[in-house]
């Protein structure tokens, strides 16, 4: 049932951490190396499979996408168009509450490192 | 036990403390629970309004309910409290259920073994040596004790059925978009539903038309239009040709799934669904890929864990957010991660995600043609029986065999049709599952059908099933 382990390039590896926002430990890099490889390795696999001239799908489909006669749905209905507080929904919630979930507050803000 | 039972023990503080103390033991030797409060949200009084009154539930813990922790099962959410209730959870709340605690997983969903939590492993009820399935592995493994009768678990590619398969409990994963995913924390956006894990499908039913139908706050959300017939169906289909590698033990289990449905008065047909083959690495590719966006949320900004400094003037911004993700994801989240992000790369994307979106195609035709032949397929839940935790050797399964082992339960994530997958055989120990899928919004079906057989062959309890505690 497994696929043939097949590394991935160790720059590879790197360039896609970055893209990932993860830094690696080198110790971590080599099991995911082999670990990513050999799903790579195994994703290889769907070449057998003739696509050409196949739509993509995108989304899991909802409303007709189960055969003649089974489906039948209702659009869901949008929500009103009206201004509220941001977190009217949530009785207990203030935006307080919120901001105090952050990793960092001060003075009800989020605070981060400067990006500039 | 029955509604009724577990209503007189809610609302009696003695039989409260007994319960408690049980499931507090229990706990002990599973790990299924981050947390349990049996007064917090007890009723006061034995009887009252909705079709679940005084039913206790546990939740996922990447569902939200309002003021408790909302970990998923990570380290860098250990500390977060959720300020509102999932839409699933507060219906079940109005059905007159009412939350009990929060259920261990897989780290954000991630996961087949319930090995993959910050919190510690969940260990199976049946066999503590077997791992209890995941990824909502403290869900089923909760209900499978007798801890509580309900529980809300979340499926991307079956993290409800596959669990409670391992542990002997019904799991339903209902058609995409039938119940609202409003407090469900995102792991792949087109293949998530949230489902229910219970010990009757009577229950399952009840929970499942108390939490179903269109929401505002979900746009995804449908509400099926017309009901389905609740009888028995007359047609079958089981794919031959894909159950070639099944474990003789599940093999067997199989055949007496299909006796008990020719026994029932249906007839049971082979069908063909040759794309079965490629659902496991269709699925991986779509789920990572979209996990990998949907996970760039953790930045350690705006919730959870933060990482290094907090923001001194001078600091890096995106040195944070690496420290944050890189301490704060286990190593299975970043594979996941990392091999998402992989293949969403300009240069590769052609190879593997958009390859795996016209496979994706290809399943869903196949599964809708064989749906118009017969009425619902039969399939096994997994290819083998619980397995040993923490070994590859004998019946054990390293990552990759444990990922391509999802085939069964995966496709019905990349059609978005629902699926039932229930106890049939103990198999001295580590039980073995099947399940019904059939076209959307069959649910009722599936559950008129998984009642029926129930009914006939009622299936086992563990040993350390708690009993009844009233």
């Amino acid at each position: 049932m497994n696929a043939p382990g097949a590394a991935l390039g160790e720059d590879e590896l790197l360039t896609t951490a970055e893209m990932a926002r993860l830094a690696l430990s080198e110790e971590e890099s080599a099991g995911l190396r082999d670990a990513i490889g050999q799903m790579l390795s195994y994703f290889d696999q769907m070449n057998a499979m003739d696509v050409s001239g196949v739509a993509p799908t995108t989304h899991a489909p909802v409303a007709d996408g189960n055969g003649e006669g089974h489906s039948g749905t209702a659009p869901p209905p949008l929500r009103s168009d009206t201004a509220r507080p941001s977190a009217s929904r949530w009785a207990r919630a203030t935006e307080q509450e919120l901001v105090a979930r952050a990793g960092d507050s001060e003075d009800g803000f989020v605070t981060t490192p400067n990006v500039l | 036990m029955t509604t009724q039972q577990w209503a007189a023990t809610a609302s009696d503080s003695a039989r409260r403390g007994k319960w408690s103390a049980r499931v507090a033991e229990l706990n002990g030797e599973l790990n299924a629970l981050l947390s349990f409060d049996a007064d917090a949200r007890a009723p006061v009084a034995v009887s009252g309004d909705g079709p679940l009154f005084g039913v206790p539930f546990v939740v996922k813990d990447n569902i939200a309910v309002d003021g408790l922790p909302l970990t998923c099962g990570s380290r860098l959410l250990a500390d977060l409290v959720s300020p509102y209730s999932a839409t699933a959870v507060a219906r079940l709340e109005q059905a007159g259920a009412w939350v009990a605690g929060k259920a261990n997983l897989d780290e954000f969903g991630m996961g087949s073994s319930g090995q993959h939590s910050a919190f510690g492993p969940v260990r199976n009820p049946w066999d503590h040596r077997a791992v209890p399935g995941g990824s909502s592995s403290g869900s089923a493994a909760a209900v499978a004790a007798g801890m509580v009768p309900l529980a809300l678990g979340s499926d991307t590619g079956g993290s409800v059925r596959q669990p409670a398969s391992f542990c002997g409990v019904y799991g339903l994963k209902p058609t995409y978009g039938a119940v609202s995913r409003f407090g469900l924390v995102a792991y792949a956006s087109s293949l998530d539903v949230v489902g229910i894990i219970a010990d009757t499908p009577q229950l399952a039913r009840a929970a499942f038309a108390a939490v179903r139908g269109a929401d505002e706050w979900d746009q995804s959300s449908v509400t099926a239009a017309a009901s389905q017939p609740a009888g028995m169906p007359s047609k079958v289909g089981v794919p031959r040709v894909a159950l070639a590698g099944l474990d003789a033990r599940v093999a067997e289990v199989l055949a007496t799934a299909e006796h008990q449905l020719e026994e029932s008065g249906c007839t049971v047909v082979d069908v063909e669904l040759p794309a079965l083959e490629h659902v496991a690495a269709a699925y991986y590719v779509i789920a990572t890929a979209e996990a990998s966006a949907n996970l760039a949320r953790y930045d350690g900004i705006r919730y959870g864990a933060r990482v290094g400094d907090g923001g001194g003037p001078g600091e890096d911004a995106e040195k944070l957010v690496r420290a944050t993700r890189s301490a704060g994801f286990g190593q299975e989240v970043k594979t996941r991660i990392l091999t998402g992000t992989f293949v969403l790369r300009s240069g590769f994307q052609e190879q593997y995600y958009q390859r795996a979106q016209r496979v994706r195609t290809l399943v869903r035709e196949e599964v809708e043609r064989e749906l118009r032949r017969c009425d619902l397929l039969l399939l096994p839940t997994y290819p083998v029986p619980p397995f040993t935790a923490g070994s590859t050797a004998g019946d054990g399964l390293d990552e990759l065999q444990q990922k391509q082992a999802d085939l069964f339960t995966g496709i019905a994530n990349l059609t978005g049709h629902p699926a039932l997958a229930f106890p049939v055989d103990s198999n001295g120990g580590r039980p073995i599952g099947m399940q019904l899928m059939g076209p959307a919004h069959s649910e009722e079906q599936l559950l008129a059908v998984v009642e029926r057989l129930t009914e006939r062959w009622p299936p086992p309890r563990p040993g350390s099933h708690i009993g009844e505690v009233a």
